[in-house]
């Protein structure tokens, strides 16, 4: 008789997420919200708003650069 | 690793159909088969395994409350189990390895809480065990694939990946469209429209830029243009010095607030067409009301001293109705009674008079009084207001106007000092504030006429707003550009993640395609189509569904079962999928429960699945119900019976339950029966089925292949026959039966009992009472006792291929058979 799948989801996802991060041409910012808010077994009741919000924040940041070095006035 | 979970027993006590406590032992028999007519109660049995598995403490038929026609937990408890004074309870016990644990639920309360044990052993089924057969076709026909997927990636243990799935999909929904959300551009046109007063509606670089030229700076100075609006533009830092340099003068609102201080204090103004001067202000104002004031303290002072006699006003009063015109005047004084003529006046008329003297004088002082009163009123009010006007003024004033600064603010604390100070007097920069005026005036009439509002100030806070709406707008688009990046990219590691848990799911599904299509081919014969478990192409976005697809022929391939597939088929597939997924995995507590699960098949699928359940399931525990006796003989025929316990309901009484009988009808049950008053032609029948099929086996019979709708059908007459031919070929002959008028075999083959109880008969046992049924089962019985060794008295008996004549099947005897002495009475 078969068994039942060696891997558990909890492991599967947790592979997923790592090497999700480790691809090449992969948005490694938005990989880790993946893996820390959707990619879990137990996710968050509002897994959903906690990643777009992690999203917005981080198009913020990238919209809104941090000036190397602030202008004399 | 755990050793499985196996049920030990199964109680029910005023649950469902059962009143009376009821318990299945399955510790030396694991395997139960229950047979029942419909309505019986077998089905409460299902039900109680349900019920003692589920999460709410009900059965899914029965739902949480009593809506929709469901009848809800209430439905739970015998409908006299109350009366009764018997606790609705559902017991089990439990054994993995030699560990054993019970566990019992309450069917009655609100809470009904799923005892330790049962929640242990739920947690091992990933696949609901309990198969019943009118929800079969549901699975296959009725389910959409996203409700295929939910169930099937549920046994595969995959329930949280759905949810992965189907955040994923939500998130990838809300972040695109974030990223197609333009209000934020929407706003910074809105807010344009509103600086440009309307004239560049939507943002387009060059109309702000030359808004900002031509509306802005123009005005100002026609050579002041920008190259571009930005901060660093040489046009614009030129803006921002005028503009500084403007802060350091006083512009054209500081002159008009200093115009209209040194107005609120003091202003003359001609009327045009009169040529009258009006002066105003808080100055003249103040003044005018000290004046009056003054007067009216005068006056007051004046007429109080005509009034000094008016300690004699209430003589006044009181003499002037005595004394009025047309009134009989008193001849006498009425306080010294000094007769009229001889008093100082002397006459009524000169008292008269004097009365009316004095009383005018009262009244003009009264009149002064008033005047005082509010002559002091105003004066205080122009006060307040002269005291709150002129630091106004005060503090507009610069370094050029120094003298009359130091004026006001002498005239300032002068009058801070009023009333109890003098008014100080306001002649020497009255003049001041008057030339002041008219060189502000002046001053504002040259800027007006020049630039009109426009100021650099307000000019480079115009252009700083437009600065502050690019940089919004800049940020907007900036904003949306990174969020379409980050949807384009969520898409892509969507795709990455929803193709690795795809490949997990189909080689899940793989696992399980085969064992599914072993049983499917089992049920419907080695030529059945296999059944494909497939989910959505790669680049289908939705990949939550699962497609159970055969190729039914050449030009029919991928098509749904539903379609193409018989009934029975249809039934096999589900079964098939179901039976599958719980040996697969549900191996933790490999247990099975089959609710009439061959409605759906005829005679030889019935056999077919039975024989299925004997091979493939020989590992698992099952609990089958049905109300199909063939299926039910099917089963007791192929199943071990070291491992099954087969029984039947007999009826259901109300006040006590579903009644249980043995497969084997004992002598004791149909003589129970008779010391009830009950007729027992139905267990004489099965008795005798039972018996006959016994030794029938036993002899190693040959019975005829029978027509296809009848294959299996081991009927009495039939068996009976068979026996007596192979009784004749070996020469044996059963002694007669007292009573009975042929040889018994042909009674048996005749069936004669078996319409006892529903038909009037012309032969023997025609009325069908208790005295028939007895003189028949007698005869029966002397019948069957010659069918025992005639050696060691044993009835088993076994007849290799090479005899012709049975022998008794005890190793230590092995006699061969013949028929024991006829009975004392025999014919």
């Amino acid at each position: 008789m078969e068994k039942e799948p060696a891997e558990t989801p909890d492991e599967f996802l947790s592979t997923l997420g790592a090497s999700l991060k480790g691809k090449e041409g992969v948005d490694a910012g938005l990989a880790d919200i993946l893996k820390t808010h959707i990619l879990k077994v137990a996710p968050a009741q509002n897994a959903v708003a906690q990643a777009k919000d992690t999203i917005l924040k981080l198009v913020h940041e990238r919209a809104n650069p941090p000036k190397v070095e602030m202008a004399n006035d | 690793m755990t050793d499985p979970y196996f049920l030990q027993s199964l109680g029910l006590s005023g649950f469902r159909a059962y009143l009376q406590p009821k318990t299945f032992d399955f510790s030396k028999k694991r395997c139960l088969a229950i047979f029942a007519p419909n309505g019986s109660g077998k089905s409460s049995v299902i039900d109680a395994l349900e019920f003692m598995f589920s999460k709410d403490g009900t059965l899914e038929r029965l739902g949480q409350r009593a809506i929709n026609n469901q009848a809800g937990p209430v439905a739970l408890a015998h409908n006299q189990a109350e009366e009764a004074k018997i606790a609705a309870t559902v017991t089990i016990g439990v054994v993995s390895g030699k560990d054993a644990t019970n566990g019992s639920r309450a069917a009655t309360g609100a809470q009904r809480p799923i005892p330790a044990v049962a929640a242990t052993v739920n947690a091992c089924f990933a696949v609901p065990p309990i198969i019943r057969g009118h929800a079969l076709r549901t699975f296959v026909e009725s389910h959409t694939p996203e409700q295929r997927y939910t169930d099937v990636a549920n046994w595969l243990q995959l329930g949280p990946l759905v949810e992965v799935q189907k955040n994923i999909r939500s998130l990838r929904t809300q972040v695109k469209a974030a990223a197609e959300d333009k209000t934020a551009l929407q706003r910074v046109d809105t807010q344009l429209a509103k600086e440009t007063a309307q004239a560049v509606k939507t943002w387009d670089a060059a109309a702000v830029l030359s808004h900002a030229n031509t509306s802005v700076l123009a005005p100002l100075d026609p050579s002041l243009v920008l190259a571009v609006l930005a901060a660093d533009d040489l046009a614009y830092l030129e803006l921002e010095s005028r503009a500084k340099a403007e802060e350091n003068k006083i512009g054209l609102a500081g002159l008009r607030q200093t115009r209209n201080a040194a107005a609120a204090l003091r202003a003359e103004t001609t009327d045009t067409e009169s040529g009258e001067t009006f002066v105003s202000g808080a100055i003249p104002t103040f003044d005018a009301a000290v004046a009056v004031l003054s007067a009216a303290e005068t006056k007051e002072k004046e007429e109080r001293g005509k009034a000094a006699s008016t300690v004699f006003q209430a003589l006044w009063k009181a003499a002037e109705p005595l004394f009025a015109e047309g009134v009989a005047a008193p001849d006498i004084c009425p306080v010294c009674a000094t007769p009229v003529a001889d008093t100082t006046a002397g006459s009524v008329e000169t008292i008269r008079e004097h009365i009316a003297k004095h009383l005018e004088e009262l009244a003009d002082y009264a009149a002064a009084k008033k005047a005082l009163d509010e002559a002091k009123t105003a004066a205080t009010k122009a006060h307040t207001q002269l005291i709150a006007a002129l630091p106004g003024l005060v503090g507009h004033l610069g370094d050029g106007e120094a003298a009359l600064k130091a004026d006001l603010i002498a005239y300032q604390a002068g009058i801070a000092g009023w009333p109890q100070t003098a008014v100080p007097d306001s002649a020497d920069f009255v003049s001041a504030i008057a030339k002041l005026l008219a060189t502000l005036d002046q001053v504002i009439a040259d800027i007006e006429s020049k630039q009109g509002d426009h100021t650099y100030i307000k000019a480079k806070a115009e252009i700083d707003r437009l600065l502050e709406l690019q940089t919004e707008r800049n940020l907007a688009l900036r904003t949306l550009d990174e969020l379409g990046k980050l949807s384009n990219a969520l898409t892509a590691q969507a795709t990455i993640i929803s193709a690795e848990i795809r490949k997990k799911v189909q080689a899940l599904l793989d696992k399980l395609q085969t064992p599914m299509n072993d049983i499917y081919k089992l049920i419907q014969g080695a030529g059945a189509t296999p059944i494909r478990l497939e989910l959505p192409a790669e680049d289908d976005t939705n990949q939550q569904r699962l497609n159970l697809l055969i190729d039914f022929a050449k030009n029919r391939t991928g098509v749904q079962p539903g379609g193409y597939l018989s009934d029975s088929q249809i039934h096999s597939v589900a079964l098939a999928l179901r039976m599958a997924a719980i040996q697969q995995f549900n191996v933790g507590a490999p247990i099975i429960a089959l609710d009439d699960i061959v409605t759906s098949y005829d005679a030889d699928h019935r056999r077919t699945i039975a024989g299925l359940i004997a091979t493939m399931f020989g590992n698992c525990q099952i609990l089958i119900t049905t109300h199909d006796e063939r299926f039910f003989n099917y089963l007791k025929d192929q199943l071990e019976a070291k491992a099954w316990h087969f029984t039947r309901i007999i009826g259901l009484d109300p006040a006590y339950g579903p009644r249980f009988a043995d497969h084997k009808v004992s002598d004791e049950m149909i003589e129970a029966r008779w010391a009830a008053g009950q007729l027992a032609a139905n267990e004489m029948r099965q008795a005798e089925e039972e018996w006959l099929l016994g030794i029938c086996r036993d002899f190693g019979v040959s019975v005829r292949i029978r027509p296809l709708e009848r294959a299996y059908s081991y009927e009495r007459s039939e068996l009976a026959s068979a026996l007596a031919g192979l009784l004749k070929d070996a020469k044996l002959v059963p002694a007669l039966v007292p009573g009975v008028n042929n040889r018994f075999l042909d009674s048996l083959v005749k069936g004669e009992i078996e319409n006892f109880g529903s038909h009037f008969q012309d032969g023997p046992y025609g009325d069908g009472s208790i005295g028939d049924e007895k003189a028949r089962w007698e005869e029966f019985k002397i019948f069957r006792s010659q069918f025992a060794c005639k050696k060691c008295g044993r009835t088993k008996f076994q007849r290799p291929f090479t005899l012709k004549k049975p022998v008794c099947a005890h190793n230590g005897c092995e006699a061969q058979f013949e028929f024991a002495a006829a009975p004392a009475g025999m014919a």
